[in-house]
């Protein structure tokens, strides 16, 4: 079987010739892509040099990496698919094969990765309290929201990617759904630039949505209920804190 | 002395030979890239080897041998691989003039094709009856090629032979049938001309298609429409 | 003729319109993934044959039907899937393959990849605007397709100007029309050009090329 490995990217022209090179070295890759997210660096010609194949994801707005993953698995062709951050320092081609180990050896069809450090805070106080409630058999993954994934070209295919930040928990729940072999690997550690905590209130709001609309979907919330709510809360006059 | 001017000489030949290699990506990717990669990596080696010959005078090694070795190897080479040669050379030639490029309906002596891909030592063309067809690119250089426009629709002549059915009857069938392959043709399909000879009677018809490669299955429907109205014919 | 066009969505919409405009008689087939969109293409296009396929199958069903079709149009919400099916058809040997693009970044892109023929959407956003608030020296009104060339609107501001469109409509032997400041299109010689008035000219890409840059374009 061979693999493509897909880095969804946006103004990462640091990180982005590192990224592909080690890619290339890791065993049965016969891909690189980077889907661009509109970088208004010099991270697409860096890739293109570094002999990647580069596209720029669909949407004309960024709207979180559901779009490009979802390209990325598109314009793939290789057997087994891999998605990987780009702006990991310590990325080598070992770190990269041990995700998609287990579907070699055929124990898996899809792979989340986690590390040695401690889980982020969205994936702490969003995801695992809201998969605890509505999906307890996936509470048990050490880090449900982890953007290092690999899979089967063809179980890719049969999911809708969210278009943003929820993209990684919508996956997990999505093939867990449909009976698709999940397994976890331990990658070790991973050096990577946290987000800032202002910069995480839209990834959190999308993770939760992405939760919620599937409990919805699968009946473990009253629909009718759930959008009765849901309007409330839109015509609510939230008013202001005053001061006493 | 001499031996650090000799890896001096190396050194740079391998400098010189990789900016300039750089200096034809950039420019000549353009072409194709793996063409443009090929030839900075032909530019490349020359220079080194050409580094190596120096270092070998400054360091007084028989240069007038391993120089007259290297041109017999080379002449071995030229006359052996030529047509592998004259391949690159018609690949130059192809993606600098560009006569066609992939996609392109093409005609080059008696064969024809649409390009699916140009390479570094042929061509590769799927003809109007779906066969693979690879020609070497110095074939390129040697006969004319005509690109009959891809995308233009051309245009089919066939002639329907009938026997033992009057004109009339004949253009009515052909009409009927015609009616039934219309949503496969470019326009609306024309009789040019019925005649009888030798008791029989010939319908010249004219098939607007773009994609040339559809002709026998044109053919083999009119042939079975006709069938099922009772007629069996001939049809050129 | 035959056409397929992969997608069912807005890019696709405008793709079926133009091709059962050209030949109401001629077959479409319209690829989508999920059955809600079908049954909406099936109502919105009922002279058209809406399939329902998966995103592996769509090859298939192109290397198969390769000797029959005439038009492929890929028109999907993923410029990535788009590039793959045009290219596959490009392969396969379909006449005229052409591709949507979503994201205008992605053409340079896919004419990289051999797509002859790429339709950004976009690009009549800048040149109308140009043309609507009037305000510039050039204006790539049109480009073709199947040449390197075009319309270009030259607007006469001074002299200066004047002097480098006549020179240039006579060195190319180009044919032009002016849109006058009265608002009235005409065809004239070269000698009535007049300052106020937007030329529209038609020619080669690369005769083109450094008069804008002279100009500013």
């Amino acid at each position: 079987m061979d693999v493509s490995v897909v880095f969804p990217s946006r103004n990462r022209e640091k990180y982005v010739r590192r990224a592909v090179r080690t890619a290339f070295k890791a065993r049965h890759v016969k891909e690189v892509i980077v889907v661009d997210g509109g970088s208004s660096d010099k991270t697409v010609d860096v890739a293109l040099k570094e002999g990647a194949k580069v596209i720029v994801q669909s949407n004309l707005v960024y709207p979180g990496k559901g779009v490009a993953m979802r390209d990325g698995a598109y314009l793939s062709s290789g057997d087994v698919v891999v998605f990987v951050d780009i702006d990991i320092a310590n990325l080598t081609p070992q770190f990269i094969e041990k995700l998609y180990a287990p579907i070699m050896r055929g124990e898996a069809e899809f792979v989340k990765g986690c590390y040695e450090r401690a889980a982020g805070r969205v994936t702490e106080l969003v995801a695992k309290p809201l998969l605890r409630m509505f999906y307890p058999e996936l509470a048990k993954f050490k880090q449900p929201l982890s953007g290092e994934i690999a899979g089967l070209r063809k179980v890719f295919y049969q999911v809708e990617f969210e278009s943003g930040w929820g993209v990684d928990v919508g996956l997990l729940i999505d093939l867990y759904k449909r009976g698709v072999k999940i397994a976890e690997v331990n990658l070790g550690f991973k050096e990577h630039d946290m987000k800032p905590l202002h910069a995480l209130t839209d990834m959190a709001y999308q993770v939760a949505e992405a939760i919620l609309k599937r409990a919805i979907r699968d009946g473990k919330i009253d629909e009718v209920w759930a959008k009765e709510y849901i309007s409330t809360i839109g015509k609510m006059d939230l008013g202001e804190v005053g001061f006493a | 002395m001499r031996v650090v001017l000799a890896v001096l000489s190396i050194a740079l030949a391998i400098f010189f030979g990789s900016k300039l290699g750089n200096l034809i990506m950039r420019n000549l990717s353009k072409f194709g890239r793996s063409f443009a990669s090929k030839l900075a990596e032909i530019v490349k080696y020359f220079l080194i080897i050409l580094g190596v010959v120096v270092a070998f005078s400054i360091l007084s090694l028989d240069v007038i041998v391993l120089t007259g070795v290297s041109i017999g190897i080379f002449i071995v080479l030229l006359v052996s691989l030529r047509d592998v040669f004259s391949n690159y050379a018609g690949e130059i030639y192809l993606r600098v003039r560009r006569p066609f490029d992939e996609g392109d309906f093409i005609k080059i002596g008696r064969i024809s094709g649409r390009v699916v891909s140009i390479n570094s030592q042929d061509v590769e063309l799927v003809s109007v009856k779906g066969e693979r067809i690879v020609v070497p690119n110095q074939f390129f250089l040697k006969y004319p090629v005509v690109n009959v426009s891809s995308t233009t629709p051309s245009s089919i002549e066939l002639k329907v032979i009938f026997k033992d059915v009057v004109p009339e009857e004949a253009r009515k069938m052909v009409m009927e049938t015609l009616n039934e392959i219309r949503p496969e043709l470019f326009e609306e399909p024309k009789i040019v001309s019925i005649s009888t000879k030798n008791g029989k009677t010939e319908v010249d018809l004219s098939l607007s298609v773009v994609n040339q490669q559809k002709t026998r299955w044109l053919i083999g429907r009119l042939s079975k429409g006709l069938y099922d109205r009772g007629v069996e014919v001939e049809i050129e | 003729m035959r056409s397929v066009v992969v997608g069912g969505g807005h890019l696709a919409y405008f793709a079926i319109k133009a091709l059962e405009e050209m030949d109401p008689r001629g077959r479409i087939i319209v690829i989508e993934f999920t059955s809600e969109k079908i049954d909406m293409l099936k109502k919105t296009f009922p002279f058209a044959e809406a399939v329902l396929s998966s995103i592996e199958d769509v090859e298939d069903y192109v290397s198969r039907n390769r000797f029959l079709i005439d038009v492929l149009v890929s028109a999907t919400d993923s410029d990535a899937l788009n590039l793959r099916y045009a290219k596959h058809a490009i392969k396969s040997g379909v006449p005229i393959v052409i591709a949507i693009l979503n994201n205008p970044l992605n053409e340079p892109i896919f004419v990289k990849e051999g797509v002859k023929y790429v339709i950004n959407p976009y690009k009549t956003i800048t040149s109308k605007i140009k043309e609507v608030v009037g305000k510039f020296r050039v204006n790539v009104v049109y480009e073709f397709s199947k040449v390197d060339g075009g319309i270009y609107a030259l607007k006469v501001e001074n002299s200066k100007t004047l002097r480098k469109v006549k020179s240039f409509i006579l060195k190319n032997d180009s044919p032009f029309f002016v849109l006058s400041a009265d608002k009235r299109i005409r065809t004239c010689s070269v000698e009535d050009i007049q300052i106020g008035d937007v030329v529209y000219i038609s020619c080669h890409d690369r005769e083109v090329r450094g008069l804008l840059k002279r100009m500013g374009g």
